[in-house]
């Protein structure tokens, strides 16, 4: 069963008087489970591709359907229900919140969506042990090393165990080992959760773990 | 959308561990609201304390708590009559006879005007609340036969002073319609203060009988004062009674006495007999509150500029929780409750600072009074060396103005209120910035990085 689905879709934006079309005419299936790994050179718009599957963005044409939902024909209400349930997110920054402790940090999602805080909170700390991370509860994001900080945002991105996490090079900013580190627990997390991930990466070694690879050229989508 | 999600964000978002120049704004809005509410709380406690002190002054001293005033002068049997009747009238717990008409108070070159009260000799001992509101301020309450008890305000004006005789002049109509003046020496016995001006300024005791002697019928009046346990659960607008039964069982005595007097007499309670008097402290206090509640949404704004820099400081917060699956309305109502906990702390800080002034105002008052009249001691000192200047200090406490001791009420429900009122202003003005919170767009702010 498909767990993304995109037909025809482009997206261009508008600088000054030039429209510079970033993704022409791309279609993209990803399966249940699948992990799916982007490449593609600085500007190609893999971000681009990962915030219109999000919702953060919407396609000048084109139709995208995540999880049952109609991505690109949402209002703000559904959009909000589908990132909550659906939907993890990962980023090259962490955008952890630096007035909360790694545990708040991750079971805040839960709590959001209405999981009484005693259940988010023991829930958080379960996916804590499983980064890695049980001693580093209570501390703050300032207190965290880098590698720390983007396995605390895994976390955060799995706690409501969506079908779906989207990962926008989740190491681009760690140094070899801890991208190493952080790829290893990502890659063994979505596996043992059969979570499917699309992950934009410049990492050659993490292309081959994936179950296909993809890269953007030219606004269109080639497998490599 | 989680509602305890949304003050767990609020709180953080206020006092969390890095929010160091967020404090410092957030520090600004809550003593901005904390210092708005200093004027309406004082306004309230003290307005209240103080219309109280005036009210019980008036109906304590001066129209009793309800007052029967005769038609046509009763005989002096017919007059013991109705008391005796009244007395037996339950829930009545004093009844005074009392002629009261104008004259002249004469002493050597100096004579004034006087409202001459009769009233009964031993009213000082029958009537506690009398000796509590009137201040001798020399000699004694002695109205036997030739004495007279002068206002404070009448005996500077005439100069007299106890043990001086002073002459009281009434007028008198003949049958054939001319006016003769009658005078009558008295002594003075001693000078009282009801200790508000305004109220005492023209009285005069005399004995009962001296005054029914002298008081022509044409400018006097005679009347029952009737008191009761609680002259404040009489229908008024001013004060609340203390119960509904209280306030029944007062207004059936009113109706038992009027059943009795009528038609020879009207009956009115002390609001009626003074009503302008009365509706003008509430006029003033409802002004007061007025003015002091817009002071409050005033400083309300104080609370929206908070709220607006903290939206502003947040966005990046703002955004990842919207990415996260939070939903518009729940970060709207996150820093409505950021402004509404800002308001709250700032009528914690408003409450405690206005009670403490409250509560200590004739201190207060006191002080202000002895800092300005040092100043001006000093001021005059320094000017003397120069020119020949003459200061005199200034009295805020006094009598000519008002009380001589503000009387403070401190009332919880009127404290609720306020509360409640900032709370929701605080609120308001925070739900302004805080729609822009729902309106952020995360990708406009996760671009940034
Ligand atoms: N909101 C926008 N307005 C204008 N141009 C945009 C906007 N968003 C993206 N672009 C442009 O679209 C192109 C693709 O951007 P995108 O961020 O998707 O690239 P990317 O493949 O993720 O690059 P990188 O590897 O550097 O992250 C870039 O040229 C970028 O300047
Ligand atoms: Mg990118």
């Amino acid at each position: 069963m498909a767990v993304v689905e995109l037909k025809a879709v482009s997206k261009s934006f508008q600088s000054g008087e030039s429209l510079l079309t970033v993704l022409d005419n791309v279609d993209l299936t990803v399966n249940e489970g699948e992990v799916v790994v982007v490449r593609g050179s600085s500007g190609s718009g893999k971000s681009t591709l990962l915030n219109l599957i999000g919702g953060l963005d919407t396609p000048s044409s084109g139709d995208i359907e995540a999880c049952g939902y109609a991505v690109s024909k949402l209002g703000e209400r559904d959009l909000t229900e589908f990132r909550a349930s659906r939907l993890g997110f990962v980023f090259q920054f962490h955008y952890l919140l630096k007035d909360f402790t790694a545990t708040e940090n991750v079971m805040m999602p839960a709590f959001m969506r209405g999981m009484p805080r005693a259940e988010a909170t023991e829930r958080a700390q379960a996916l804590l042990a499983e980064v890695g991370l049980s001693e580093r509860q209570t501390h703050y994001p300032t207190q965290l090393s880098g590698g720390e900080r983007q396995r605390a945002a895994l976390a955060r991105a799995l706690i409501n165990e969506p079908p779906l996490l989207l990962a926008d090079e989740p190491t681009g900013n760690l140094d070899a080992e801890n991208s190493l580190r952080v790829e290893e627990q990502l890659l063994e997390l979505v596996r043992r959760h059969g979570t499917s991930l699309i992950i934009v990466t410049h990492d050659d070694r993490l292309a081959t773990r994936g179950d296909r690879t993809l890269t953007l050229e030219r606004g269109a989508l080639v497998t490599s | 959308m989680n509602p305890h999600s949304a003050l767990y964000l609020a709180f953080r978002f206020l006092f969390g561990p890095t929010t160091d120049q967020t404090y410092r704004r957030i520090r600004g809005g809550v003593i901005g609201v904390g210092l708005s509410l200093i004027p309406i709380v004082v306004v309230l406690q003290v307005a209240d304390g103080m219309i109280a002190g005036i009210s019980e002054r008036y109906f304590e001293t001066g129209s009793s708590h309800i007052v029967a005033v005769a038609q046509f002068t009763p005989e002096p049997e017919s007059l013991e009559g109705s008391v005796s009747d009244l007395e037996r009238v339950a829930g009545v717990e004093l009844v005074a006879r009392e002629k009261r008409g104008l004259g002249l108070a004469a002493f050597g070159d100096g004579r004034t005007a006087v409202t001459i009260r009769a009233v009964e000799p031993d009213l000082w001992e029958r009537d506690p609340s009398v000796s509590e509101y009137i201040d001798l301020v020399a000699g004694e309450w002695d109205l036997s036969e030739r004495s007279v008890l002068l206002g404070e305000s009448v005996a500077s004006e005439l100069g007299a002073t106890v043990g001086d005789t002073v002459r009281i002049l009434t007028a008198r109509t003949l049958s054939g319609g001319r006016i003769v003046p009658r005078t009558r020496s008295v002594t003075v016995t001693g000078v009282f203060s009801s200790g508000y001006a305004d109220l005492d300024r023209l009285w005069v005791f005399l004995p009962f009988d001296e005054g029914a002697r002298i008081l022509p019928d044409e400018t006097s009046e005679t009347l029952i004062g009737i008191k009761i346990a609680d002259p404040l659960s009489l229908p008024n607008p001013l004060f609340r009674a203390s119960s509904r039964e209280a306030a029944e069982s007062a207004v059936a005595i009113v109706d038992e006495v009027r059943e009795l007097l009528t038609p020879d007499y009207r009956v009115t309670t002390w609001f009626e007999s003074d009503r302008a008097t009365y509706m003008s402290f509430r006029t003033t206090k409802d002004l007061l509150v007025f003015i002091t509640v817009l002071i409050v949404i005033v400083a309300a704004v104080n609370i929206s500029s908070a709220l607006v820099m903290l939206v502003l400081e947040k966005q990046e917060e703002i955004a990842v929780l919207k990415s996260f699956g939070a939903s518009p309305s729940l970060l709207v109502f996150t820093f409505v409750l950021a402004g509404m906990v800002l308001g709250a702390l700032g009528t914690l800080v408003g409450l405690a600072l206005g009670l403490l002034l409250a509560v200590n105002i004739n201190e207060v008052l006191w002080f202000i009074e002895v800092v300005v009249n040092a100043f001006a001691w000093l001021g005059g000192a320094v000017a003397g060396l120069f020119a020949d200047v003459n200061v005199t200090g200034i009295e805020i406490l006094s009598s000519e103005y008002y009380l001589q001791e503000i009387p403070t009420r401190i009332r919880l429900v009127d404290l609720m209120l306020v509360s409640i009122l900032t709370i929701f202003l605080a609120s308001l003005a925070a739900w302004f910035p805080a729609r822009r919170a729902g309106r952020v767009r995360p990708l406009d702010v996760l671009r940034r990085h």
